[in-house]
């Protein structure tokens, strides 16, 4: 059966970014897939308070503000999970006593927000230049009432689903499955699945979500190189 | 010599105890390193489960669940309210989970803190397809029941979500509702407590959580477990056998085979509880 | 994928360009530097940035980085706090910085003894707003900078305007301050804060040492303002084009921009001609 936007099974909407958009945090970046669309400051490393700090590394904050209406316990959810897959890959250690504050803003949301959200994460973190130990990539996949599994679902696809289902991987991950490695080795970083699904269901969405997360990947490092590339020329001197 | 041998064994016990505090990881780890944990389980063993239904009168459902030290009362509250506007014939479930200082130390007073917001939100959203809402319907666009179920923890020693998730589904299970009418001449709800019907559940959720201390994985694990853990896995699994969450969180990454055996680890678990329940 | 040592040159921009978690090099020949991190043999990045190599050392570049001080780093920061005998200074870095009674010069001589009186009084000296000019003497146990301004050269800035670039590009020399020859001072702060004021012959300062902590301007003629604002509006484009701030580029920058008005320098087009023509003269002159 088409997607209501005529998009293949195992195609991601188009992607979008921009980075180092906010000239008053340490970075920013914007990320969209299709209509979902996510802005990400972050500050660090900063000062921190002595009742919070800890003495052999960063302390890690996220704060995550909803598009529209007053931040809630929802909130506290994605704020928890964006938080737990990134305080491994931030290298904490190298500026103990010290505070990264990761601000995230909903800006639309079409579905699949949570990975936008992360995926906004990981290019904040770079362009603020925070250690960090690999980049990030998250995909989302539904599985439909017809049984067809389709990636990057919208809101409207997500809400008529059986199950959503929103991966994140490690950049090195990433590239070990994309060498011929079997799914089973590959370590997911994030798993959030979700609604009435079989084993099956989840490991044709691990793998299509898999799959997305390496086009992902490709597309922020293609950015990120390409600021660097451009800064870089100009600082010759 | 019987007192030289108590005193002894009084002394080893408090060189352990200290040991426990002082070096908290390498306590833990000599035990996972042997292939058993500090409370004797094996890696995939569950602490014991009890479910009692109906332990707190005033409420319209309710139910105490026990695993291990972990204690939960749940009592669910209905309530008369107004329906949205978009879905004039669905009622409310709203779930809250406290975690105070009455059940641990490791909780301050005050506002939720985030676990238990995060908490409150994983239950909301794991048994937003559980309930039929719309069996919860009074009078349609004009009066439904909204159900307040009020999680609290009486006494924490780890896994506080599957403890929670039980304690609801057999609250839900014994929740018994009154009969209501909409008087439309006056607009007020009359409800006999005489009639009272049960809910009925579209599904039972079952779950099991697992969490990854140090590099060993271990099922159900305790407070003292936790403080090391910082991954955790839960699988939670409905009475057909189906998967209704896979919910992989915190810093480092679990191989995805670890994940499958998560699942199968939880079919069994599964299994266990629903002769409990 | 190795560093290719033969054909490396450490400004060559056709230096590696890498993300965080890329391989940098598996031979254990090479020393990791900052913005490295080393698992097993393998050296990665941490990250985004082009790769540097000088000698054995690797390093990882990234564009941004908050300023991190040193000592003996000669800084340009803003009063944010009177405590007790002591102030707090935005230095641009994680941490403010921290400026001592004991460390600054009071009036009436180097040598005059800091009194009750002067821990009463501390806003006399320096209040919250000021911009200072000091030197970085050591640091705190908590990381945070210890400032110092015992040097006539050093202390409050007057009679000019407050620039902010990338700390990076403000290279540490042996001086950092300096008078333009089109009658500028300019003072250029290692964390990236920079003042460019009128100028003022260090006769007259040294003359009057009670005037060290005055907040009163001289008097600024009306061409002496254009020149000033010149002056920062170039700063601004090369920050902006991600040029080196040092005198030299200044000048150059000041020079070119002569045929185009004061705020026209902020325009894109205008901004990039003139860069373009500044890195051209700092490459024929080097």
């Amino acid at each position: 059966m088409p997607r209501p936007d005529r998009r293949e099974n195992d195609q991601i909407r188009a992607l979008h970014s921009i980075l180092g958009l906010l000239n008053r945090v340490d970075g920013s970046a914007q990320f969209s897939a299709g209509s979902t669309s996510v802005y990400c400051g972050v500050y660090g490393p900063v000062d921190v308070k002595v009742y919070d700090e800890k003495l052999d590394r960063a302390v890690i904050e996220v704060k995550f503000r909803p598009a529209a209406g007053v931040s809630g316990t929802k909130d506290r959810w994605v704020e928890s999970a964006v938080r737990g897959t990134f305080e491994r890959e931030i290298l904490a250690q190298m500026h103990p006593r010290t505070l990264i504050q990761i601000n995230i803003q909903a800006r639309e949301d079409d579905g699949s927000a949570d990975a936008a959200a992360i995926n906004a994460t990981t290019m904040a973190l770079v362009d603020a230049g925070v250690p960090l130990r690999d980049m990030v990539a998250a995909a989302s996949c539904a599985v439909l009432a017809d049984g067809a599994a389709v990636v990057d679902p919208t809101l409207e696809e997500a809400a008529a689903a059986q199950s959503v289902h929103t991966f994140a991987f490690a950049g090195s991950d990433i590239g070990r499955a994309g060498s011929g490695g079997a799914s089973g080795s590959t370590s997911p970083v994030y798993v959030d699945s979700r609604g009435d699904f079989s084993v099956a269901d989840y490991d044709r969405c691990y793998d299509l979500c898999l799959r997305s997360a390496q086009r992902v990947l490709a597309f922020m490092r293609t950015a990120i190189e390409g600021k660097i590339a451009k800064e870089s020329q100009i600082s010759v001197v | 010599m019987d007192m030289d041998d108590t005193s002894e064994q009084q002394q080893v016990a408090f060189a352990m105890h200290t040991f426990e505090r002082i070096h908290h990881t390498e306590f833990q780890r000599r035990f996972l390193s042997q292939n058993t944990r500090h409370d004797g389980r094996a890696f995939s063993q569950f602490r014991a489960t009890h479910v009692t239904k109906g332990t707190v009168s005033t409420a319209q459902g309710s139910s105490t669940v026990r695993i291990g030290n972990t204690t939960v009362v749940c009592g669910i509250k209905a309530e008369v309210s107004e329906p949205d506007v978009k879905t004039p014939n669905e009622g409310y479930l709203v779930t809250n989970v406290e975690l105070s200082p009455m059940c641990s130390a490791r909780f301050r007073p005050g506002a939720p803190s985030d676990e238990a917001q995060v908490a409150s939100e994983h239950i909301h959203r794991l048994f937003g397809k559980a309930v039929d809402l719309a069996t919860l319907c009074i009078e349609s666009g004009q009066a439904v029941w909204s159900l307040s179920a009020d999680i609290v923890c009486l006494k924490y020693d780890g896994n506080i979500l599957d403890t929670a998730i039980l304690a609801l589904v057999a609250a839900l299970e014994d929740l018994r509702l009154p009969e209501a009418q909409l008087d439309s001449a006056t607009g007020v709800v009359s409800a006999d407590r005489t009639i009272a019907r049960q809910l009925t559940l579209r599904k039972r959720l079952f779950p099991a959580t697992f969490a990854l201390v140090d590099t060993y994985l271990v099922a159900d694990a305790d407070d003292a477990e936790e403080q090391l853990a910082t991954t955790s896995v839960l699988v939670v699994l409905d009475d057909s056998g189906r998967l209704a969450n896979i919910w992989k969180r915190g810093a480092c990454p679990v191989s995805n085979e670890t994940i499958h055996q998560c699942i199968e680890s939880a079919v069994e678990r599964a299994e266990t509880i629903s002769k409990t329940l | 994928m190795d560093v290719d040592m033969e054909s490396q040159d450490t400004r060559d921009i056709a230096s590696r360009i890498v993300t965080p978690g890329s391989v940098i090099t598996n031979d254990t020949a090479f020393m990791r530097g900052h913005g490295t991190f080393a698992e097993r043999t393998t050296i990665y990045s941490s990250v985004a940035g082009a790769v540097e190599r000088i000698n054995k050392l690797v390093s990882v570049r990234p564009l941004k980085q908050r300023y991190s001080g040193e000592i003996g780093d000669i800084i340009v920061g803003r009063i944010t706090e009177v405590a007790s005998k002591r102030w707090r200074v935005d230095v641009n870095s994680r941490q403010d910085g921290i400026l001592l009674l004991s460390s600054i010069n009071l009036p009436g001589g180097i040598q005059r003894r800091k009194s009750e009186s002067d821990e009463l009084q501390m806003r006399t000296f320096f209040a919250e707003g000021d911009l200072v000019f000091a030197e970085v003497q050591s640091y705190f146990a908590d990381g945070a900078l210890s400032l110092h301004t015992r040097s006539l050269q050093y202390g409050k800035l007057r009679n000019g305007t407050f620039v902010t670039v990338f700390p990076q590009l403000v290279p540490r020399s042996r001086s950092h301050f300096h008078t333009l020859p089109c009658g500028v001072d300019i003072v250029l702060g290692v964390n990236g804060y920079i003042w460019v004021s009128k100028h003022v012959p260090a006769s007259k300062v040294e003359e009057n040492s009670e005037l060290i902590y005055s907040d009163k301007n001289e008097f600024i003629s009306d061409d002496e303002r254009e020149t000033i604002a010149r002056i920062a509006n170039c700063i601004h484009l090369l920050n902006r084009l991600y040029v080196k701030i040092t005198d030299t580029s200044i000048i150059f920058a000041y020079e070119a921009s002569l045929t185009h008005a004061v705020k026209d320098l902020l325009t894109r087009e205008i901004a990039i001609d003139l860069a373009h023509n500044v890195k051209t003269r700092l490459e024929q002159q080097s």
